[in-house]
């Protein structure tokens, strides 16, 4: 469990990070928009991806799941 | 794109666009003069049927610089909403502005301006002016109303919801109404214990948005977040790295609509038998579904009157009338003297002349723009209005704006090559994946979010429109309001 979590939080911290500066490059020097609030966003969308990655990654999986068996079934239904 | 200084301008309609667009043109030192073919202010609000009004919360429902008052329900009634518009005219002083009860019949290109024919009580009048904005709506005058076989030899009367200003009308008749909408269910919620007999007659299903998700949370806060726009496909132009994120992540999306849609078959209770064993749970997903020209937020109680046989449902076509019966098409014959239908207006802007709306390349799914108010290949013209939303009036308010900061050389448009490629995007778009329909062009609906965030960088404002040390995780998780607009409108 606690190697999930890890892998988790992991993945999440990635992600965040990514996310962090997909934000500084589509705003920081563009002209109405405070340098401060784009770091601040910035910061915290890595913190909550981090903080949530386990989750996320949870619902991902899940969702994996049931959607391969959805799809899986709509074949079957289809099938002749 | 704008051609020239413009000194003088001509909004056509007096509805939420129209005086947003007369207030903020007037703003800038424009003289507006706004006509309408109504008498009254208001365009929707002007009038209704029986009972109308706004559908989603007030607060997502107002003008950002004018809160509608303490007083006014939680859904706001259209009369009340009417005279709510009234008081935002007097407020902003574009009352002077107003010419109702005058009707547009004739728009043509004069240098780069525009020449008018109007008429109203005293006769037909020229007007020459620099700009034209129509701030019609998306949908036209005329009702949606379908042929169907034999309706000239039926002895009842055939309405469409807008002819039923008195629910009195429907008193001691047999009524079916016609449409899954929310017009539709409005009429026939309300015909009950009036109308000898109600039944409801539609083809298909929508996904119903409840004004409270399990009863306990409002809608917009299950809908209308940062967080759920990223549950959406994504927008218009979206970066290589996005388009990568949610094909890799779509198992994510995919769970989290599916939970809602069961959350809202338990809810709704959909899985309830209609006629013939039918029931009520639509046939696409609601994520797709929910793109769809129908958004279904059904008064309380609708669908448990349709369980306790209130209301008799009929998931069918139409297929013939007989003097007093309603044929259907999977072969039930309804008996009935008074069919009603509540399936909306045509869309389209007929007072357009047809070279004009071969400029602006009008296809049957509407007509597309650069941001969803101007055409390059039609200078000196703009649409304010032709946007579907779940906050109409905010999104209306920054389309004024944004066309009053372009006129005013506050915001650079690209070239005409850049806005075209951009037109042909948005229309690539959402000819790809979004249901097919008469105004698929204006369908924003989840997207409002990211157009909102077109229009604010455009004017150099912050699309971020929370405030305070928690700015962040409000912009994910608390959804957007009228008043987060309220210092750019």
């Amino acid at each position: 469990m606690s190697t999930y979590l890890l892998i988790g939080t992991a993945i999440g911290a990635v992600l965040g990070f990514l996310h962090m500066l997909s934000i500084f490059r589509a705003r920081l020097g563009r002209p109405g928009l405070a340098p401060i609030k784009t770091v601040w966003q910035g910061i915290w969308t890595w913190f909550l991806w981090t903080l949530f990655g386990a989750y996320v990654l949870t619902f991902w999986i899940l969702g994996a799941v049931f959607l391969g068996a959805s799809k899986l079934l709509n074949r079957r239904q289809a099938a002749p | 794109m704008i051609h020239g200084k413009i000194k003088n301008a001509v909004v056509i309609g007096a509805g939420i666009s129209g005086l947003a667009t007369a207030k903020n043109l007037t703003r800038k030192g424009i003289s507006c003069r706004v006509y309408d073919r109504n008498s009254k202010l208001g365009g929707v609000w002007a009038d209704g049927y029986h009972g109308f009004g706004v559908q989603i919360p007030k607060d997502l429902y107002e003008f950002p610089d004018f809160p509608l008052p303490d007083e006014v329900p939680h859904y706001t009634p259209g009369p009340e909403f009417q005279k709510y518009m009234e008081e935002y005219c007097d407020h902003f002083g574009i009352r002077d502005c107003l010419q109702l009860g005058t009707r547009v019949t004739a728009l043509r290109r004069s240098g780069d301006g525009w020449t008018l024919e109007v008429e109203d009580e005293s006769g037909s009048n020229i007007v020459q002016t620099d700009l034209v904005v129509i701030a019609t709506g998306l949908y036209s005058e005329t009702p949606q109303m379908p042929e169907i076989e034999g309706q000239d030899q039926f002895q009842g009367d055939i309405l469409h919801n807008s002819q039923v200003k008195d629910i009195e009308m429907l008193r001691g008749r047999r009524v079916a109404v016609v449409g899954y909408g929310k017009s539709a269910g409005d009429i026939a919620g309300a015909a009950i214990g009036v109308a000898d007999k109600v039944y409801l007659v539609f083809r298909s299903t929508h996904w119903p948005v409840p004004r409270k998700l399990l009863g306990l949370l409002p809608f917009k806060w299950g809908m209308l977040t940062r967080l759920v726009a990223a549950m959406i496909p994504p927008y218009v132009r979206s970066t290589p790295v996005t388009r990568a994120l949610h094909t890799v992540g779509y198992p994510l999306p995919w769970l989290f609509w599916r939970v809602v849609e069961m959350l809202l078959r338990i809810q709704q209770k959909l899985g309830t038998r209609i006629a013939n064993g039918d029931t009520l749970i639509p046939v696409h997903p609601i994520d797709y579904d929910a793109y769809s020209e129908v958004t279904m937020v059904p008064r309380p109680g609708f669908i448990e009157s349709i369980s306790a046989g209130e209301i008799s449902a009929h998931r069918s076509g139409l297929r013939r009338f007989t003097e007093n019966e309603l044929i259907l098409e999977d072969g039930d014959t309804l008996s009935v003297d008074c069919v009603v239908f509540g399936t909306g207006w045509k869309t389209g802007f007929g007072f357009l002349p047809k070279d004009l709306r071969i400029a602006l390349g009008e296809e049957p799914d509407g007509i597309y723009l650069y941001r969803h108010i101007l055409h390059p290949d039609a200078p000196n013209l703009a649409f304010v209005g032709r946007a579907s939303s779940f906050m109409s009036v905010t999104t209306f308010s920054l389309q004024a704006r944004w066309l009053s900061e372009v006129v005013a050389r506050n915001v650079t448009l690209p070239s005409k090559g850049d806005m075209l490629a951009a037109i042909a995007s948005l229309r690539h778009w959402k000819q790809s994946w979004m249901p097919d329909g008469a105004a698929r062009s204006a369908t924003l609906l989840l997207h409002m979010t990211h157009y909102h965030d077109e229009l604010l960088l455009d004017m150099g404002a912050d699309p971020l429109r929370k405030t305070g040390i928690l700015a962040p995780l409000k912009e994910l998780f608390v959804p957007y309001q009228a008043s987060d607009f309220r210092d750019v409108i």
